[in-house]
């Protein structure tokens, strides 16, 4: 018996010493909707990460130690996205964590965040995000009033005077709805009509009907991507002669193929196209393809994009404790990535400061022009 | 009167739409009817039923059957998936049957819903290991085309052929239904166990055998719904949802009651894109909910339904 105790401790001792003797691992933290209604941007931002990880253990790791990626559901949830982050910050002692795509969840789990010193790059759009600038924060996305300003503009550059709006009603839709208005007040209009729709919602004739008695020449449309297809459907069969500004979930190949042919002709805005010819981006996108049978989308470049510069932010401070990658993130400048862009930190934390207004031909987002911001 | 010359094409658009989806609530509608009738336990994973047959259709059959035919062969591809779905909706309904009713058979009826949901839990669950979390489009016998038409010179409507496709289909069905339960055999064999469990297996029927083939036909009809659907909307799990309208059409309709069933349905198909255009497009299913609740508080047996006095 006590020689078994003797042999169990040893084997303890052992396994302590691993897990935190030289080749203890670098952790790195990924929240996403892996199930639930958003559990289609989820995958997409899982695979990436898990791409960055391989792609940066296949060149030997990061200060000569693995890297490892956990990814962690947050069902696109507030109450979930909490217990998951509390699960990668305690049980995996992660040094930084990329997420959540929803802001709903973001904005649930920053306070922890910033109590507890763990960075995080949020991929959410919604304003509140990064708006009281703390350094714990930062954002690897477009911000929304970027989004609703390109495509506002995009719209009165086309010629558009009459222009709607419609809004899905959580968090991200609203917000929005709330930048279109104040980029249209910027430049002396406002909308002729506005209209919300639920997450979830599969028929949209009755606002698309009240945007025709309106008689609105344009319509902006902030959703997410099976909302979005749909529209594009019935909008078609509804509002024939009025044009359509999406938001960014309708340049996603996915959304394209769900609209099955009603995207066409279609505008939206987003930093990441396929069809920018920046060599990184072609790289990457052959690489994933190969890899998992279907094109990258937005979320996938962010979130490889995210991990490579934490990477980065734990090479450049040889360290990965959590404030050392946070001091590191805010010193990093002009990083390349492969989503085309090159992300500098500014003062609040937001990287993304460029969008491209691009238009749907023939199942392709086609960059039509570029905004900054 | 300019009001309502206005309003006129408006309310005939939205009402094509919500007659179609009102087909559909209906066809599910019947399935918990049938259920209901035959073993006394409302089906919690009906509507779970709908999103199986629309991803068996969408994402497995339709895929494999246009390969053995070849491209452009959208009309013999439709029926063949159709039928293929319909086969698995049947092996589908009795395997569900066996596991989550039979079991339980003689445990209290909360008992079995209760089971009924797990089992509504693990379809979700499932569908997302099975077909993955992307929406699946297809495009059915028609895809989007519409037909536009122009209303006695006040405006156009507009009319996708898989609504008058899905409004022909269920009136189709419902005829050879009514057939089946007057005229065959099996038929009358399931009415019977519905009226009289006891009796029916005194008369020398397989009670356990035509239960399960109830649960099977059930879960057909669901089945149908999900492929009707699966052009107008998206193949995912959120389609589920469906089952709560459903539901509400039961109610509506008077719970158990064939006729009940799809007239219920189209009710809440009509109040569901009316009240979304004249109350509030956001709250719409909200109000649908709403009408659930008068009626079981005001009119529990439905529009058709017999009074019964007792408890669950």
């Amino acid at each position: 018996m006590r020689r078994l105790m003797m042999a169990l401790v040893t084997i303890m001792v052992i396994f302590s010493l691993s897990a935190y003797g030289a080749d203890n691992p670098i952790r790195i933290g990924g929240l996403a909707a892996l199930t639930g209604g958003a559990s289609m941007q989820g995958q997409q931002a899982r695979e990436g990460a898990l791409m960055a990880m391989e792609d940066l253990n296949a060149a030997g790791g990061v200060l000569g130690r693995e890297v490892q990626v956990f990814m962690e559901d947050s069902q696109g949830v507030a109450t979930a996205a909490v217990n998951a982050f509390r699960k990668l910050m305690d049980d995996r002692k992660v040094c930084a964590v990329i997420g959540d795509h929803q802001s709903t969840a973001v904005l649930a789990f920053k306070p922890i965040a910033i109590q507890n010193g763990i960075p995080v790059l949020a991929t959410g759009s919604a304003m509140a995000v990064t708006e009281d600038a703390n350094p714990w924060i930062f954002r690897v996305r477009e911000y929304d009033s970027l989004a609703a300003t390109a495509l506002v503009n995009a719209a009165i550059k086309e010629g558009y005077k009459k222009i709607g709006i419609f809004h899905n009603t959580d968090q991200f839709g609203v917000g929005g709805r709330d930048n279109v208005i104040a980029a249209m007040k910027a430049v002396g209009m406002a909308p002729v009509a506005t209209a919300g729709h639920n997450t979830g919602d599969k028929d949209f004739t009755a606002q698309l009907l009240s945007f025709r008695r309106a008689g609105a020449d344009a319509i902006i449309v902030f959703t997410h991507n099976e909302e979005q297809a749909l529209i594009c459907r019935q909008f078609d069969q509804l509002l024939p002669g009025v044009a359509y500004f999406g938001s960014m979930s309708l340049s996603q190949t996915s959304t394209i193929q769900m609209a099955q042919g009603a995207a066409e002709g279609k505008y939206s805005a987003t930093p990441y196209t396929l069809t920018n010819m920046d060599a990184r981006v072609q790289e990457f996108a052959a690489r994933y393809r190969a890899k998992y049978g279907h094109d990258p989308e937005l979320f996938s470049v962010l979130y490889y994009d995210a991990v490579m510069m934490v990477a980065e932010a734990v090479k450049m401070g040889n360290s990965d404790a959590p404030l050392s990658v946070r001091d590191n993130l805010h010193k990093i400048k002009d990083f390349p990535g492969v989503s085309g862009l090159n992300y500098t930190f500014n003062a609040i934390g937001e990287a993304v400061n460029e969008i491209f207004i691009v238009k749907i031909e023939g199942g392709q987002p086609k960059a039509a022009f570029k905004i900054q911001g | 009167m300019d009001f309502l010359a206005e309003q006129l094409p408006i309310v005939v658009q939205q009402l094509i739409a919500g007659l179609a989806y009102g087909c559909i609530y209906g066809l599910v509608a019947l399935g918990y009817n049938f259920i209901w009738n035959a073993v006394g336990i409302v089906n919690l994973a009906q509507g779970d039923f709908v999103m199986v047959g629309g991803y068996l259709y969408a994402a497995s059959f339709v895929p494999v059957v246009a390969s053995w035919l070849g491209p452009g062969s959208a009309g013999s591809s439709f029926w063949t998936a159709l039928l293929l779905t319909a086969v698995g909706m049947v092996l589908v309904g009795m395997v569900s049957q066996r596991i989550v009713y039979y079991p339980l058979r003689a445990s209290h009826p909360r008992t079995i819903m209760i089971s009924t949901m797990a089992l509504s839990i693990f379809l979700k669950n499932f569908a997302i290991v099975a077909w993955g979390t992307y929406p699946v489009a297809t495009s059915g016998l028609f895809g989007q085309k519409w037909f536009r038409f122009d209303l006695f010179g006040l405006g156009t409507v507009t009319v996708l052929y898989q609504y008058v496709f899905i409004l022909v289909f269920t009136a189709i069905l419902l005829v050879v239904q009514s057939a089946f339960f007057s005229r065959t055999r099996l038929g009358r064999s399931m009415r019977a166990v519905a009226q009289d469990q006891l009796a029916a297996s005194l008369m020398g029927i397989n009670t356990p055998l035509i239960i399960a083939i109830t649960f099977a036909y059930a879960s057909i009809l669901a089945g149908v719904a999900g492929v009707l659907l699966a052009p107008i909307f998206l193949v995912s799990q959120a389609m589920g949802s469906i089952g709560l309208k459903a539901y509400t059409a039961s109610i509506v309709g008077g719970f158990g009651n064939v006729i009940g069933a799809l007239v219920g349905g189209l009710l809440v198909g009509s109040i569901e894109v009316l009240s979304a255009s004249y109350v509030s497009s956001v709250y719409k299913d909200a109000i649908v909910f709403v009408v659930l609740i008068a009626f079981l508080l005001l009119r529990p047996q439905g529009l058709f339904g017999k009074k019964v006095i007792g408890s669950l």
